[in-house]
């Protein structure tokens, strides 16, 4: 059944020197269940497609398509109609955890406002007590040490893995049918990245919720999604499920990104790298927006943008694959 | 600081001679009458040691002497503090509610209407001198209306209620005298309003600069994903934390309010410690100056002691460090 759909999505930015067109003719399913690994370099545009999804896109932002999201759409609906959407229905983890609570407030009375927001809606009222106890075992549930006394902390007394898992823990309290995770492993040291992917994984498995998993590194995208989206200048390049990414890429892009990673077999001690950078969104290159780096380009690539083609179970945005 | 204030005056005041003259009956005294005097008083000492026995005498309680009034200067500050108190620290709360309410929806509806018309009006009143705004007023209020009285403190017909704690509208009204107290509510008006708007602007300013600041942080967003609303994000989130530089610039501004209250005071003749304290230059009242001026610097000391605490209290991080 289908979750949430978006197509046509747009997205500019308003800046001094003009408009920056971030998202272009975006075009994505979400089914009950999934998990898709949203992956692309710095600047593709990720967080741009997770804050549209959740209607928190900074005010120089311009939106247009439609995302519709249990039969209505998103980008229609008034801004008092959006507060209902988001927290149970989508809640969107953000990529910088030690700016994300509120510094003035106890963990507690954070937490607990997000239960409310749960009860609130579901028409049941609780009492003190009873809400205390729920957030308690939520946070047990990711795995924070010593939670009563975390329950008593300001956010400026906790780690940044403490922070994320407090931020996990109160998208579970929500119980969203929508779980968007920005980057939330980025900031944090490599061991605790591990165990906070392994979190996001178990507990998806065990609510049932549908997850969007972005990150720049492929590895991690792998290790938790089921379907992979590849994302580059605005564009998807490719998208299918990740065991045929992984192991077929289609498109040059994706194939670089793998031969760039450091596999079993690089003990010759050379490690491939993608040439070139990822382009700027104020000069984008004529024709494909992979063609400056890409080894298989022909005079096509350079005069008209390939569409998003339908190639062996996946889509890819290459003019190889069609035809 | 008093320090300061006491050799200031020391470099503005004739010498004790011309001094006593003025003051002990003029050219009737003879030259040796006069140097008795400045013997007696200890006048002719070097002034650190003068201000040496001014100290040891203040923290004793003892503010010596008012020249003009031969009065106990203690018991002048007792009569004048509470006047100017009471109608500044009430302006200042109105300062600062206008201020809170005025930056938050400028902040809020950035670079639109509300927010232009409410950077003109600060603008105004800001650009302004307190004099001319508190004459403005005056004249648009007391003399062009006539909705309320021009000056004085109370209905000088009435007889004032015992003094209690010296606060008029406290006193009134604690004693249940509710005709003074509102002729008190009737004549405190203009003054309260000359010192707030002379002085919104600038909390309007940081409140607007410090909402915007907080708007942009990611702990915002992350309120409204919990789903909560528009409102409730407002209240909970952002005010709490973009109104946390106020506490300080409050305390500035208490300050700056207590030494606008001085020109205040002349123009509505409020008859509060800054009308003393300007009455008391003019006729080169050397102990009441000194006195009031440390005063006011004790009174902003507290001031600021007071932002202190309530910043540790609003603001988690600050009881670290
Ligand atoms: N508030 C903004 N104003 C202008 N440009 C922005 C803004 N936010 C993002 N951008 C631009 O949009 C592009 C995509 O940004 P973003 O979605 O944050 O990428 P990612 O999350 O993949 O790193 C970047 O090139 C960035 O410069
Ligand atoms: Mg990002």
């Amino acid at each position: 059944m289908q979750q949430l759909e978006i197509r046509d999505l747009v997205v500019h930015y308003k800046v001094p020197i003009g408009t920056i067109k971030t998202l272009f003719d975006l075009q994505l399913d979400i089914e009950k269940g999934d998990s898709i690994g949203i992956v692309g370099e710095s600047g593709s545009g990720k967080s741009t497609l997770g804050l549209s999804i959740v209607g928190l896109l900074p005010p120089n932002a311009r939106v247009k398509g439609h995302i519709v999201f249990e039969g209505k759409d998103l980008l229609k609906m008034q801004p008092g109609k959006m507060n209902g959407i988001r927290g149970t229905g989508i809640f969107m983890i953000m990529q910088d955890p030690f700016n994300s609570l509120n510094p003035v407030k106890k963990i507690k009375d954070q937490l607990i406002e997000a239960l409310q927001v749960r009860y609130s809606r579901n028409g049941e009222k609780a009492q003190k007590g009873k809400l205390y106890d729920e957030v308690l075992k939520r946070l047990r549930d990711v795995k924070l040490p010593d939670p009563e006394a975390i329950m008593d902390r300001y956010p400026h007394q906790l780690s940044g893995g403490q922070i994320q898992r407090v931020v996990i823990a109160m998208g579970l309290l929500l119980e969203p049918d929508i779980l968007i995770a920005d980057e939330p492993t980025s900031a944090l040291d490599v061991s605790v990245q591990a165990q906070i992917i392994a979190l996001i994984k178990e507990l998806q498995d065990r609510y049932r919720m549908s997850l969007l998993f972005i990150t720049h590194d492929l590895s991690i995208a792998y290790a938790v999604s089921e379907k992979l989206l590849i994302l580059y200048g605005g564009r998807i390049l490719e998208f299918g499920k990740t065991e045929d990414v992984i192991n077929n890429p289609a498109h040059p892009y994706t194939e670089g990104l793998l031969k760039s990673f450091p596999r079993g077999n690089y003990k010759d001690g050379k490690l491939y790298t993608l040439s070139g950078m990822p382009p700027l969104f104020t000069s984008m290159p004529d024709g494909c927006v992979f063609n400056p780096r890409c080894p298989y380009a022909f005079d096509r690539c350079y005069k008209e943008e390939p569409e998003l083609y339908n190639y062996m179970d996946k889509k890819v945005r290459c003019f190889l694959k069609h035809d | 600081m008093i320090f300061i204030v006491f050799s200031l005056i020391h470099i503005i005041l004739p010498s004790p001679q011309a001094m006593a003259k003025v003051y002990i009956g003029g050219s009737h005294f003879t030259q040796a009458e006069v140097s008795a005097i400045i013997v007696k008083y200890g006048l002719s000492k070097p002034i650190y040691v003068q201000f040496f026995s001014y100290l040891i005498n203040i923290l004793h309680g003892n503010f010596g002497i008012d020249s003009l009034y031969k009065v106990p200067e203690m018991y002048l500050l007792d009569k004048f503090i509470p006047i100017t108190l009471e109608f500044v620290i009430i302006a200042i709360i109105i300062q600062v509610l206008l201020g809170l309410l005025t930056g938050s929806v400028a902040a809020s509806w950035r670079n639109r209407v509300p927010d232009w018309v409410i950077k003109v009006l600060y603008l105004i009143a800001w650009a302004m001198p307190v004099f001319l705004l508190a004459t403005l007023l005056q004249f648009v209020f007391a003399y062009y209306t006539k909705v309320l009285p021009p000056f004085n403190i109370a209905n000088p017909l009435l007889v004032p209620p015992k003094t209690i704690t010296g606060f008029p509208l406290l006193d009134a009204a604690i004693e249940g005298d509710w005709t003074y107290f509102d002729s008190v509510l009737d004549h405190i008006v203009l003054p309260v309003l000359a010192i707030a708007f002379a002085g919104f602007g600038i909390t309007t300013r940081i409140m607007r600069a410090s909402t915007i600041d907080v708007l942009d942080k990611d702990y915002v967003k992350l309120s409204y994903m919990k789903g909560l609303s528009r409102w409730k994000v407002f209240r909970g989130t952002v005010f709490r934390n973009s109104m946390i530089p106020i506490i300080t610039l409050t305390a500035l501004q208490f300050g700056f309010a207590i030494a606008g209250a001085v020109v205040i005071e002349e123009i509505f003749i409020y008859k509060g410690m800054g009308f003393f304290l300007y009455q008391s230059t003019v006729s080169l009242d050397y102990i009441a100056i000194l006195s009031t001026t440390l005063i006011i610097g004790i009174s902003v000391i507290i001031a600021n002691f007071i932002a202190d605490i309530l910043y540790a209290v609003v603001d988690p991080r600050v009881r670290l460090d």
